[in-house]
């Protein structure tokens, strides 16, 4: 190529821009837009499962009408959105301490606590999850130290054999708060760290407390983290489906166990893509009002 | 600016006010002392400068002074209450922060009203107080703007009218004009001056800026390693530097060691071999006896010709070695015969082509200092 | 834009190289098998291919739907496959396996009559599976918790866990139901109703009896009570024939001092078969059938059965199997037990709906 050429001109940026969208496109937009199309197939017993209706509108919505009209889906929903509602706020009121502790301890505690906050990341996920099947047992010793401890507090008529954790949709949130948890201390550190210490020092010289310090300066200027953080726990944790298939109870299954049942044990495909496209809906609609609080909160500055 | 009674030694007042007082503090952080027994006055409704360059533990008694820091010893009375334990929440004094610390999620009113929100205040009072505070600085029309809408002026402005807000009894200003550009600075700098004038709360100016320090403050200290070289008005320690350290870090000087030689009355001459002759200066009244010391004098101090002068003493020739042309003045360097520098600076009170005065590249010239002009020091050297 | 057709054919080549290294993992001139896990003899791949030269890539899978998913996806690149019996025929129908050529299979001869019996219920005439290794649906039961409980239960009729008396009495120790249509056929054996007959009345009789013992029912789950039963989290779990034995091993590899009990309900169980089937779109038919004929060579299942310790349905393996295997009768089961086994028909997608609808209204409580 001659110098001068395209490359030379504006080669390198247009690749450097390229990149994002090419990533996106060919691996988000267009398995968006085949989920999608799948949902308005029909299922038939075939190689591939499901086919395309062949008169107008060569749509079928059927899958979308089931979904509103079988309550296991409805319920299902509600179970993963309440569950994962509950697991992030879970996870602001554990993280967000842990993360404004990481930025006010020395510089070398500072690092050590980051890694062991990162560390679980170096072991298998589904290996942790088994450790803690291990330690919820009935039978495991961390039950019976809890038992014991329970059977201490209560009056002997409420006394119990052992605490059943396993199987409960309470070991669900448990588990997905423990193993979501560093998605949000990570993006709340990295806000928190960023927040100018002297504004603290200016509201407490203007005569604030350091709870009112706290109110007044820190948590609204930390809002962008705690949404980041917030969306980085709620939505993967609404998807969720190894926890809830390893700890939780199918009496309260999750839309990602009902989305593998379709898929997997029905081979319904059109009605596992048509669940997938309204979750993608109830998602999305968080993730935009993200999007226009963060470019109005950068267009005005008022959060 | 314009009031004389700022360029008076004593506070105005009455001379024995001790609104402000500070008494052999110390500030230690491990094993570095940052402030090492400072103790001063200040007085009420004074505009007073702690001046140091960076480390010099000037910031760090600012600190103490707002809450920030507990003194490692000593005491600091403000209204003649020891401020010991009390926590910066509760102290009647407030701070203009160097980068300003304006709440970037708040209005400009909501800035200013901040300080009010804990104060046990009528709305309409509040509303009164921020409206005022925002015609002080004259900024109405911002009233609804957000910090990063405003210009690095108009935010000073925002920072200075909520500190001043809850009107304290003691304000205090970390660099107050070291984030603006030269040309806003000298116009900031009076309005500072006059806002305190009109208030009249006490002011503590910290700075590393000796003009700063100079234009703004009616007395002056200047901190060293933790510790006041000297605390006088402006004028004094301009003119009257206590120490060689205090000469040579307020305005540019020339230093030369020296030896008496012998006193003379109010006079002392003194040898100085770098310059080859004796110079005769003013008698500082504790000078005794013989020994080595340091003569010191202010380029703008010397008189520079061509010709040589008559009847004045204090005389030495040289060689303009380089100059500079600033517009109203320049300054000269001269090689002596020893090779020693002197630093010359001559106001440019003709048009250029009036060249008789006007020295070259070159030229042997005749310098001349007055003996009431130079400082004698015996402290260093 | 100066980019030559050359350099954009430079740039591209990788990218259309891309679905050939896909299928590249696969093996062109030799055979693929994609099994469960821990699923066959230690050596017999090798020894298959030290005896044919067929050089073999042998994929493993960890669950039903992983495999169905695949396998209905299509174009997988495997050659050989184990299909369950249960879902077969739909599998079938999609066209996902070829019919057998049996004259290419003379070893068809060893096997058992009363398995290929079973069998020809998932796939008439056994035309499309070659049945490999066999079982039934039960409950396991840890025996010293269960009978502490209820001295003198009957284990072989599941009144032990659907009669709410004695379901209230196990719920402290943990009663475990199948997620699976096979709870759905016990059930209805258990109440009486015909076989392969879905109707919305007979699964409101299914959901209203278990629904009766749900209070006392701690979860329902296909694979977890491999680690609760050793771990006596459980003592009532309903499951196949094949997992109480991997739990009795692990619970005694991992030391555990624990009595399981394996039993057949009386009233009519599901039978299971996993089946070798060819894949249609395969590349290396031959060498399917020739492995497919190597497996029924007695001694070579026999080798089987022996390590996984599952019934093989191959009759004339038996002399080769090792005597504490087959005299297991929760391995190999008794005539009398043989006799309650059936197959369960395949179902129609209006069938699948109904028994899903029942299965989620029982397990939602």
């Amino acid at each position: 190529m001659k110098p001068g050429g395209w490359f030379d001109r504006r080669g390198w940026s247009d690749i450097i821009v390229g990149v994002p969208y090419a990533w996106a496109i060919v691996f988000i937009l267009a398995p968006i837009c085949i989920v999608t199309a799948l949902s308005f197939a029909v299922p038939v017993l075939n190689s591939p499962p499901y086919q395309f209706v062949h008169t107008w509108p060569f749509v079928s919505i059927a899958s979308f009408q089931r979904l509103f009209t079988d309550s296991i889906y409805i319920r299902s929903f509600s179970v993963s959105l309440f569950n994962a509602s509950i697991a992030t706020v879970l996870c602001l009121l554990i993280g967000y301490p842990m993360a404004l502790g990481l930025t006010r301890v020395s510089k070398a505690a500072n690092r050590v606590l980051l890694m062991l906050i990162v560390l679980p990341f170096w072991t298998s996920f589904l290996l942790r999850v088994y450790a803690w099947i291990g330690l919820m047992g009935n039978n495991s010793w961390f039950n019976r130290l809890l038992t014991v401890l329970y059977n201490i507090l209560v009056p002997q008529a409420w006394h119990l054999a052992n605490i059943q954790i396993m199987y409960t949709n309470f070991a669900v949130i448990f588990v997905v708060v423990y193993s979501y948890l560093p998605f949000m201390i990570l993006p709340l550190y990295a806000n928190l760290e960023k927040l100018d210490r002297t504004l603290d020092e200016a509201a407490m010289d203007l005569g604030s407390r350091p709870y009112q310090v706290f109110l007044d300066v820190t948590l609204p200027l930390s809002m962008p983290g705690i949404i980041a953080g917030g969306l980085l726990v709620f939505i993967p944790s609404a998807g969720e489906l190894v926890i809830p298939s390893l700890v939780g109870n199918m009496s309260d299954p999750m839309i990602g166990a009902i989305i593998s049942q379709e898929f997997g044990l029905n081979h319904d495909w059109p009605m596992a893509a048509a669940i997938s496209v309204a979750l993608l809906f109830v998602l999305v609609v968080p993730l935009m009002a993200y999007t226009r609080y963060q470019s109005r909160a950068e267009a005005g500055g008022a959060p | 600016m314009g009031d004389p009674d700022r360029q008076s030694p004593t506070p105005p007042g009455r001379a024995s006010d001790r609104f402000i007082s500070v008494r052999n503090v110390a500030k230690r952080f491990g094993s570095f002392t940052a402030v090492d027994g400072v103790s001063l006055d200040i007085g009420k409704g004074e505009l007073f400068a702690l001046l140091g360059s960076s480390g010099c533990g000037k910031t760090t008694l600012l600190r103490m002074l707002a809450g920030f820091e507990q003194p490692s010893s000593g005491q600091i009375f403000i209204d003649g209450e020891d401020m010991a334990g009390i926590a910066p929440y509760h102290r009647p004094v407030n701070m203009m922060f160097q980068s300003y610390a304006l709440f970037p999620h708040m209005t400009v009113e909501k800035n200013i009203g901040y300080g009010l929100k804990h104060e046990r205040m009528a709305k309409s009072e509040r509303d009164d107080r921020v409206a005022a505070m925002l015609d002080l600085v004259q900024l109405r029309d911002f009233a609804r703007r957000h910090p990063h809408q405003l210009s690095g002026g108009q935010r000073q402005r925002v920072a200075l009218a909520r500190a001043l807000a809850k009107q304290p009894k003691l304000l205090l200003l970390d660099e107050p004009l070291g984030a603006l550009d030269k040309k806003l600075r000298e116009q900031t700098q009076f309005e500072i001056a006059n806002i305190q004038y009109e208030t009249g709360i006490t002011f503590v100016v910290v700075t590393h800026d000796q003009e700063e320090a100079m234009t703004l403050a009616s007395r002056i200290a200047i901190m060293d390693r933790g510790a006041i070289r000297q605390l006088d008005t402006p004028k004094n320690v301009y003119e009257f530097p206590g120490s060689r350290f205090v000469a040579s870090f307020i305005g540019s000087v020339n230093l030369f060691d020296g030896e008496l030689v012998r006193i003379d009355g109010d006079f002392a001459d003194v040898a100085v071999p770098d310059l080859g002759i004796t110079l005769r200066a003013l008698r500082r009244g504790d000078l005794r006896g013989k020994g080595r010391l340091t003569c010191a004098f202010r380029p703008e101090k010397v008189h520079m010709s061509r010709q040589k002068p008559d009847g004045m003493g204090n005389t030495i020739q040289g060689v303009v070695l380089d100059f500079g042309y600033f517009g109203k003045d320049s300054l000269y360097r001269i090689k002596m015969a020893t090779q020693a520098l002197v630093r010359v600076n001559a106001t440019n009170d003709l048009r250029a082509g009036d060249d008789e005065i006007v020295a070259t590249w070159e030229d042997e010239v005749y310098l001349s200092i007055d003996p009431k002009a130079i400082m004698i020091f015996e402290d260093e050297a | 834009m100066t980019i030559t057709r050359r350099e954009a054919l430079k740039v591209s080549a990788p990218l259309l190289a891309i679905p050939w290294c896909m299928s590249c993992a696969k093996i062109e001139d030799g055979l693929n098998i994609y099994s469960w896990a821990d699923y066959i003899g230690e050596t017999t791949i090798a020894d298959f291919s030290k005896i044919s030269g067929i050089k073999v890539n042998y994929d493993t899978y960890n669950s039903t739907p992983e495999m169905e998913a695949k396998m209905l996806a299509g174009s997988t690149g495997y050659d050989v496959v184990i299909h369950s019996g249960v879902t077969l025929r739909d599998f079938v129908k999609a066209g996902v396996y070829d019919r057998l050529d049996k004259r290419r299979l003379p070893n068809w001869k060893n096997l058992d009559p009363a398995v290929l019996s079973i069998a020809s219920g998932y796939n008439q005439d056994n035309a499309y599976g070659v049945p490999y290794m066999w079982g039934s649906t039960g409950m396991t039961y840890n025996l010293d918790m269960v009978r502490q409980r209820l001295p003198g239960a009957d284990l072989e009729s599941l009144d032990t866990i659907l009669d709410p008396a004695n379901a209230s009495r196990l719920a402290d120790c943990g009663i475990s139901l199948l997620d699976d249509q096979s709870l759905i056929w016990e059930v209805m054996s258990y109440l009486g109703k015909p076989q392969d007959v879905y109707t919305k009345a007979v699964m409101d009789d299914v959901v209203k009896t278990v629904k009766r013992i749900r209070p006392y029912v701690r979860t329902f789950d296909s694979s977890n009570f491999l680690v609760s039963l050793p771990n006596k989290e459980m003592c009532a779990v309903n499951n196949w024939s094949g997992d109480y034995a991997t739990a009795r091993r692990r619970a005694k590899e991992a030391g555990v001092d624990i009595n399981l009990g394996y039993f057949v309900p009386k009233t009519k169980s599901p039978a299971w078969v996993d089946m070798y089937c060819i894949v249609s779109d395969g590349l290396n038919k031959n060498n399917a059938y020739k492995f497919l004929n190597y497996m029924m060579i007695p001694e070579v299942i026999a080798q089987c059965t022996n390590h996984i310790k599952y019934a093989n349905a191959n009759l004339a393996s038996r002399k080769f199997v090792d005597r504490s295997v087959l005299d297991d009768p929760t391995i190999y089961p008794t005539r009398d037990v043989l006799a309650r086994l059936y197959a369960p028909k395949s179902l129609s997608a209006a069938d699948s709906r109904l028994i899903n609808d029942a299965l989620n209204a029982i397990k939602a409580g």
